[in-house]
């Protein structure tokens, strides 16, 4: 273990006064602003200004003098959370960092100036003369109470207009959130630094396009990186990249809650004579006015997404590996703006084959009572293979599916929400229901199968109104895992612990499909 | 807090007689402050002072304490000193109650008048202040601005007994007059720390470089100049008649694979760690201080894939394996420090070597010699697929499972995967498996399994479990 605080400990023992010495000395050097920054947006839903991570790295330019100085870094995202944050490119080690959230408030500026010196500025409202007089504050920030050289006055009681001027700001009190670092630094000079942090707001997702082409076979794959801002900060001309795949997180790398001191007048009863007979409220009721923000607009619906197409800013990435995550660098700067959302296109795939299949699942517990003909739903599977037309990562996000009607137009097929999938996995998504390829099933007997089994004997009928060949997958629900299949027509295979059965249906053709399976009671 | 809220009234009004009736002092001399702060929202603050105090029996006042203090907890010492009570007073001054404390006594009445603006001085007597202030001027009774017309109210003076800010006094009786050493003591709320660390790893190398940070929060609503600061890592029990009577037990974190052993250097109170800060600071209100106190370069740290599957079950869909990040924090493996509980940010250098941030968990308090496993996230490429192909009785009583795993991975480089599988239950056994497996523990088997780039790997086995 190496203690950091070596520059310090060096100044302890020639005697120098200690850090808090040094820092009344410091010299304050203000970062106005970054001079670069770049943007990394993690997976997920940015709901608002406290949920959704990225990381924004910054570069600034510094003068500091030799010895002790503070850094104040201006202009750092509202939403930072500021124990995350780095800083480096300095000659000697941060010892020391604060955050400072005393924000400057009417009501903060009346807290510390309790016992302060402070004028009153009366103005008569009839002959406009002011008045200045030295006063000091005695109670603030609920109902402020002042002395003066006449004795203690309560102030805006009175009824006519009356204010405070205060000489300078007091210390420690800024307009917004404030990062600073104490260094010691052994020359002057200007150094270059990089500052990271992590902050809330941002968050991105994958939307896919895919337009099944009129030949029904294949379809067009357009890929959609969706990027939030739900802060209150724009980030200009930043570098942007995005990593898909899921981190794991503690949920603690959230921005400070400030709460800023409010003031409201306090007075005894003021209500005249009139006001009381009406049972008016008088005006010595606090009258909290919250701004409230209009909802962020949704994002744009991916369908729109072919229109945005012209307007991309970033047509290609560049994709790379961070760690077993994927790294997707746009290919310019861009700027985020404060709630903007803003989609820029990172995959696109023409002629992509595809398999449709009707998915039945036959409920464990029996068919609702009489075989009533029921609706499939309809699975669309790619392979993500470069022998299938894709073979690249496909982040996790949702999927928007169209396809063309009789005369051409553009129908929508369905919605389905994607998870990462890896090259060589399936890609399947669930479009909807179908009323053209049905199945009916029908429990025909049930008897005792050895001790406490029963062994039941299914018929589903499955009907094809499409006009073209259809695959059915068949799939019987388990009621436990010590399920048999005792009889079959063709060999079933286990998906997601159940049996099930891949069955080809000519366009048309109505089949009867019988087999028994044995389970537990 | 309700009950706490009576006890200092009662204080308040017992203590009141003999509290007026001792001279009041308010030591103005600058306090040498030390604060022991705990990890959950609590601190200890000494405050050491010398203060010139005339024999007798003497009301000292203190207003620059915590804002959030406990004063059922307050403490003072001097020599030559005997306290006789304390106060923690928190009548607060504002213009009603100073209007309610003004009843029966005079003050200035200023109307200005709205034709002509000028001003009329005149000397009223507040008669009561119930909804309206009631005066008495000469010999008319009047309502305050009853008319509307402005009207200010110049009072003489604030009552002793209504402060700005809530403020602690100790009534003392003193042997001798003269200069002392006094020292106030109690626990505030409001002050809290944890730690912060950022790891920077080198997956080339199998290096991590660490640098942990004692984050100090402050939100007590006053500032501590220039003090004395420790940090005492570990719970420390505070439920003073308040909270849940059953002591709350350490949660289980799973970070910890291997408790360490090794006695280390900062110092310790009882079972706790004492961390103190190198030097004096100060810890301003509204502030978050950071403040560097480990920093250790090339920590042997290796990458490994894990996939924990819980009993025998099949997933529709291929699952990630989970990406965790080992090392210790043993002297010699070039850490050798404790880490306090805090969270772990774990950075990865990409193609261009820009750290950028990917994942983070957190950590309990950790001795020095533990071995540490941090759960990153999930490999974007490294998946794993459970099928549970039969589920079949044997005998009476026991219950064989077969299952097929199907681990794939689409990186470039090939993978190992280390895979548990629980759920093994009542004298589980082996019946077959195509890889040979370790028993982790009697409920799980663990298998490394290696996975090819570009490539599958498919393990089976069956066991049997049951009375």
């Amino acid at each position: 273990m190496k203690p950091l605080a070596g520059i310090v400990l060096a100044l302890g023992v020639t005697g120098a006064p200690g850090w808090d010495g040094a820092r009344a000395q410091a010299a304050e050097v203000i970062s106005p602003g970054p001079e670069t920054t770049a943007l990394v947006v993690y997976p997920g839903r940015a709901d608002g200004p406290y949920s959704g991570l990225a990381l924004i790295v910054e570069t600034r330019t510094v003068d500091l003098p030799a010895g002790p100085s503070t850094i104040r870094f201006r202009r750092v995202a509202d939403t930072i959370a500021p124990q995350t944050a780095e800083i480096d490119g300095l000659p000697t080690p941060v010892s020391e960092r604060d955050f400072d959230y005393d924000l400057l408030t009417p009501g903060s500026l009346l807290t510390h100036g309790v016992d302060q010196s402070v004028r009153l500025v009366r103005t008569n409202p009839k002959t406009g003369a002011a008045t200045e007089t030295p006063a000091v504050i005695r109670a603030a920030p609920v109902g402020v109470l002042v002395q003066t050289a006449a004795g203690v006055e309560a102030l805006g009681c009175g009824g006519a207009p009356e204010r405070i001027v205060f000489d300078a700001i007091p210390p420690g009190l800024s307009d917004k959130p404030t990062l600073s670092a104490h260094v010691i630094t052994p020359s002057a000079g200007r150094y270059k630094l990089t500052v990271r942090y992590l902050a809330s707001g941002f968050g991105w997702r994958a939307d896919y396009v895919a337009t099944i082409r009129p030949d029904g076979k294949s379809l067009d794959l357009l890929g959609w990186l969706t990027l939030q801002n739900r802060s209150a900060d724009t980030l200009a001309d930043a570098v942007t990249e995005v990593v898909a795949g899921r981190l794991a997180l503690t949920g603690e790398d959230r921005p400070v809650e400030t709460a800023p001191v409010r003031t409201a007048p306090d007075c005894w009863d003021l209500r005249t004579w009139a006001q009381r007979m009406a049972n008016v409220r008088g005006f010595g009721v606090a009258n909290d006015a919250y701004l409230m923000a209009p909802p962020p607009a949704p994002p744009p619906a991916p369908m729109m997404a072919r229109a945005m197409l012209s307007e991309a800013i970033v047509t290609a990435e560049k994709r790379s590996n961070l760690g077993d995550y994927k790294l997707y660098t746009l290919n310019e700067p861009t700027t985020l703006a404060a709630r903007q959302t803003k989609q820029i296109g990172f995959l696109r795939h023409e002629d992509v084959p595809f398999d449709i299949a009707y998915l039945y699942r036959v409920e464990a517990s029996g068919e609702p009572p009489g075989p009533a003909a029921t609706a499939t739903r309809i699975e669309l599977e790619l392979r993500n293979k470069t022998e299938r037309g894709l073979g690249e990562p496909l982040p996790a996000g949702g999927a928007t599916v169209s396809a063309p009607d009789a005369q051409g137009r553009m129908l929508l097929a369905g919605q389905a929400s994607v998870r990462d999938t890896p090259v060589g996995l399936p890609w399947r998504l669930t479009l909807g229901w179908s009323r053209l390829v049905q199945v009916t099933p029908r429990v025909v007997s049930a008897r005792p199968d050895g001790a406490g089994r029963t062994a039941s004997t299914v018929e589903a009928v499955l009907s094809n109104a499409r006009g073209e060949p259809v695959t059915v997958k068949l799939r019987q629900a388990a009621a436990s895992n010590l399920w048999k299949i005792v009889d079959e027509p063709s060999p079933h295979t286990i998906e997601a612990g159940e049996p099930q059965w891949i069955i080809r249906l000519a366009a048309g053709e109505r089949r009867t499909f019988r087999y028994q399976i044995s389970q537990e009671n | 807090m309700k009950q706490l809220l009576i006890a200092g009234a009662w204080l308040l009004a017992a203590g009141s007689a003999s509290a007026q009736a001792a001279p009041l002092e308010t030591p103005t001399s600058t306090p040498r402050l030390s604060i022991t702060i705990y990890n959950n929202n609590l601190a200890l603050v000494e405050d050491h002072r010398t203060l010139d105090v005339a024999a007798g029996r003497r009301r000292l006042e203190f207003k620059d304490v915590s804002a959030q203090i406990k004063p059922e907890t307050v403490a003072m010492s001097g020599a030559g000193l005997t306290v006789a009570e304390q106060n923690f007073d928190y009548d607060l001054l504002t213009p009603e109650k100073l209007m309610e404390k003004a009843v029966g006594h005079e003050v200035q009445i200023v109307r200005t008048n709205p034709g002509d603006g000028k001003q009329t001085i005149e000397t009223a007597t507040v008669l009561s202040a119930n909804g309206g202030v009631v005066l008495k001027i000469g010999d008319r009774i009047e309502v305050l601005r009853d008319d509307g017309i402005p009207t200010r109210v110049i009072f003489n003076g604030v009552p002793e007994n209504l402060r700005p800010r809530p403020t602690l006094s100790v009534t003392v009786d003193a042997d001798r007059s003269g200069p002392r050493d006094v020292t106030l003591s109690y626990l505030t709320t409001g002050l809290s720390w944890k730690a912060d660390y950022v790891a920077v790893f080198d997956e080339n190398r199998q290096a991590l470089d660490l640098q942990g940070w004692i984050t100090l929060t402050n939100t007590s609503g006053t500032s501590f100049n220039d003090v004395d600061a420790q940090l005492v890592a570990g719970g420390v029990d505070n439920s003073l008649g308040e909270g849940n009577p059953y002591p709350r037990f350490p949660i289980r974190r799973l970070t910890q694979t291997l408790a360490g052993s090794e006695p280390s250097s900062p110092s310790r109170l009882g079972d706790f760690y004492i961390y103190p800060l190198h030097e004096r600071t100060t810890v301003a209100d509204q502030q978050t201080k950071q403040v560097g106190f480990v920093e250790a370069k090339a920590v042997h740290a290796q990458k490994i894939y894990e996939y924990r599957a819980e009993g025998f079950q099949s997933l529709e869909q291929a699952a990630h394996a989970a990406v965790a990040l080992e090392f210790s924090n043993a002297q010699a493996k070039g850490l050798g420090a404790p880490m306090p509980a805090g969270v772990v940010r774990v950075y990865l250098r990409d193609a261009k070597g820009e750290a950028k941030f990917a994942g983070e968990d957190s950590i309990d308090h950790t001795p020095q010699g533990s071995d540490l496993s941090l759960k990153l996230g999930e490999a974007f490429d490294v998946t794993v697929q459970p099928t549970l192909t039969a589920q079949e009785r044997h005998g009476a009583s026991r219950t064989a499972s077969s299952m097929s795993y199907r681990l794939r991975n689409a990186g470039a480089a090939p993978v190992t995967i280390d895979l548990r599988q629980d759920g093994l239950g009542l004298n589980g056994k082996v019946l077959r498996e195509s890889a040979p497996s370790r028993r982790i523990d009697a409920d799980t088997l663990g298998w490394d399994v290696v996975v090819p780039a570009n490539g599958e790997t498919v393990l089976t086995f069956q066991v049997e479990s049951g009375s």
